[in-house]
């Protein structure tokens, strides 16, 4: 039954190859990643002057050897890793900082701020209206008090601030 | 000037409204950070790193080090009164604190023990600090670059292998954060290199933007699973608490100071190696003091129980503190914020800390001290409430953390490119974390890579370009030789096993 549902949703799916895979992934990406560094650190910045010594990609491309190294060698041993298991609800602390980084960009960031404690608050977690308010209380007073008056910090305005501000 | 001289000095610089003041707000927040589960001290250091800009770096450094400090006596709460240990050195805590405080129907008094022997173990660790801080430094002077390289190599791989369960993990994300740390310009040259055209990747990867996502972010995402999970009422220590029910006796008090100053020497030593920190000294004073004779026998509640893991746990957390600034080298992703924070602030730790910025290093150790008897007092006078701070729920501290991680990165970069890369850190740390990398080798890395840099192409010009500059002098090769059987030993067992394996097959 799992798996048919799996085979229907398709990205679903995709997560779960993906997360199946991760031991190998990540030695994966850190050896691209270590390529890309040594190539770059030959071609463009160079390793060794006769005269001056080492150069822009000398330390660099030393570290990403010895990285693609050791990166190769995790992925060879790769295969006995446990995988890790993901659950749905962990993502959504990334989602909801995403909405409230996209809202900044239209009702400015100390609204978005305010909009998103109370929906997470009261909508998402179904706390009470006294936990709601309490916290979202206390968060804009840190965020307005400490960073916005006393560090001086010019939050964004958004979109509405534009036009309205 | 002799230490304790300096020390006096230090204090006379701590002595004002303003660093007391901090000192004080940074215990407070250490406590309340520590009691409630799940976000420890690196993330409490790193998400109060952005409050910290308006301060000087001498009172910006007593309140992030009071903070963690003063979380080692908040980890202990839980695990006394709930059975689920605050930070990971709380979990030696629990085998003897939970059965005192349940089964002996004496909370208060275990309470009271954990704060006494944190006090005792931290002050003594703060005295051997006092002496070992300037020893090490003097050390320190003698060191060549070459020698530098290798220490500071040595450093940065032994914390992959101690912190993670996969030493070779730990060593791809310690060259990651090297990686990470060459992106924008080349600190001797100021050529550009590895920005791939991008106008913001030509100052770097912020550092707070990139801590407070590697821990502050990644946690969130973490906690999210746990955020349902509701105390267990049956296993809740349900006593009522007061200040005065949880006065120790007289007996009490000689039972816990033995196993605490022997914890206290012990756990110093420990702390001030890279990577072993607070848990670690904590398991083995209590493995110590076990051998020890005790009224009671270990792990059913036995005051000497708690007295043992609790100073160990203290004493290394200023123990942690010798290498930091003698050398520039953290023992722990704490000690890399730290040590990032006072980088930020245009010191370097090293060597030359203790002679060019005497009021700051011996400002700092003064308020460790100042921190500690603040901290017992607070410990002591939060008795009555802990159960209510201990019962916060998750929940409510996830949506105000996530505002603080954001609120936190724009603060340091004025643009929302800090608040991207706290993300992009985030997410990363917690895919990483989740398939058993551990990340506290990656920030660590990426606070050193500087210094690591600067010292390895000084060495290599010395030599022109020979390595066996690395096995000229004695420092450095026995640094070479540690080094060599850090990054290997991992490779030959993995060898061994699967050619083992293969045997079997």
């Amino acid at each position: 039954m799992a798996e048919n549902t799996e085979k229907t949703t398709g990205k679903r799916g995709v997560f779960t190859v993906i997360s199946d895979h991760l031991p190998q992934i990540i030695p994966i990406c850190t050896s691209a990643i270590a390529i890309l560094w040594i190539v770059l650190g030959l071609k463009q910045y160079g390793f060794w002057d006769e005269f001056k010594g080492p150069k822009t990609g000398f330390f660099p491309t030393i570290i990403a050897i010895v990285m693609l190294a050791i990166s190769i060698f995790a992925l060879i041993t790769s295969g006995k890793a446990k995988k890790p298991e993901f659950e749905k609800e962990n993502w959504m602390a990334a989602l909801g900082m995403l909405a409230m980084v996209l809202m900044s960009y239209v009702i400015g960031m100390e609204l978005s701020i305010l909009a998103f404690m109370i929906l997470w608050l009261k909508v998402y977690e179904k706390c009470t209206w006294r936990t709601t308010i309490v916290a979202t209380v206390i968060v804009m007073a840190l965020v307005i008090g400490a960073f916005r008056f006393w560090l001086g910090i010019n939050f964004p305005l958004g979109l509405f601030g534009l036009i309205f501000g | 000037m002799s230490n304790f001289a300096m020390l006096f000095r230090g204090f006379s610089v701590v002595f004002t409204f303003q660093n007391i003041a901090v000192c004080l707000l940074g215990a407070i927040l250490g406590l309340i950070v520590g009691a409630m589960p799940g976000i420890g001290s690196l993330a409490g250091v790193a998400l109060l790193l952005p409050l910290t800009y308006k301060f000087n770096p001498t009172t910006a450094i007593i309140l992030l080090g009071s903070l963690y400090y003063s979380n080692m006596y908040g980890g202990s709460f839980s695990a006394i009164l709930l059975n689920i240990p605050g930070d990971s050195p709380a979990v030696m805590t629990m085998l003897d604190g939970y059965p005192m405080a349940k089964k002996k129907k004496r909370p208060g008094q275990a309470l009271f023990t954990a704060n006494l022997a944190s006090f005792v173990g931290g002050t003594i660790g703060m005295i051997i600090l006092t002496f070992l801080g300037p020893g090490l430094a003097n050390v320190g002077l003698h060191f060549g670059p070459q020698d530098m390289t290798a220490l500071l190599l040595v450093a940065m791989t032994s914390i992959g292998w101690l912190v993670g369960k996969n030493p070779t993990q730990g060593v791809i994300l310690t060259m990651l954060g090297i990686l990470l740390a060459c992106i924008g310009m080349d600190p001797q040259t100021g050529a550009p290199r590895y920005n791939f055209g991008n106008m913001y990747l030509m100052g770097g990867i912020p550092f707070v933007p990139f801590v407070i996502g590697t821990v502050g972010f990644s946690q969130v995402l973490r906690l999210m699973s746990e955020r349902n999970d509701k105390v267990d009422e049956d296993k809740m220590v349900k006593q009522k608490l007061t200040i005065r029910g949880s006065m120790l006796t007289g007996h009490d008090v000689k039972r816990l100071l033995p196993p605490a100053i022997r914890s206290g020497v012990l756990g110093t030593f420990v702390g001030v190696l890279p990577g072993a920190g607070a848990t670690t000294g904590a398991f083995l004073g209590y493995a110590m003091n076990k051998a020890f004779k005790s009224e009671e026998p270990f792990g059913t509640g036995a005051i000497e129980g708690i007295a043992s893991c609790e100073a160990a746990n203290n004493a290394a957390a200023a123990g942690a503190f010798a290498p930091l600034l003698a050398l520039g080298i953290p023992g722990s992703g704490t000690g890399a914020v730290l040590l990032g924070g006072l980088m930020m602030w245009g010191l370097n730790p090293g060597p030359l800390l203790f002679t060019n910025n005497p009021d700051f290093a011996w400002g700092l150790i003064a308020s460790l001290f100042l921190a500690n008897l603040l901290t017992l007092m607070i410990s002591i006078g939060v008795i009555p409430f802990l159960i209510k701070i201990l019962t916060v729920p998750v929940k409510v501290i996830i949506p105000v953390v996530l505002v603080i991680c954001m609120v936190g990165s724009y603060a340091n970069t004025y643009s929302m490119y800090g608040v991207v890369v706290m993300i992009i850190a985030g997410l990363v740390s917690y895919i990483c974390e989740k398939s058993g990398y551990s990340t506290a080798p990656m920030l660590l890395s990426f606070v050193l890579a500087p210094l690591l840099e600067n010292n390895m192409r000084k060495a290599f010009i010395t030599s022109q370009g020979s390595v066996g500059i690395f096995f000229t002098s004695p420092i450095s090769c026995a640094f070479m030789v540690i080094l060599f059987a850090i990054v290997l030993t991992p490779i030959i067992r993995g060898i061994i096993a699967s050619s083992k394996k293969k045997k079997e097959a």
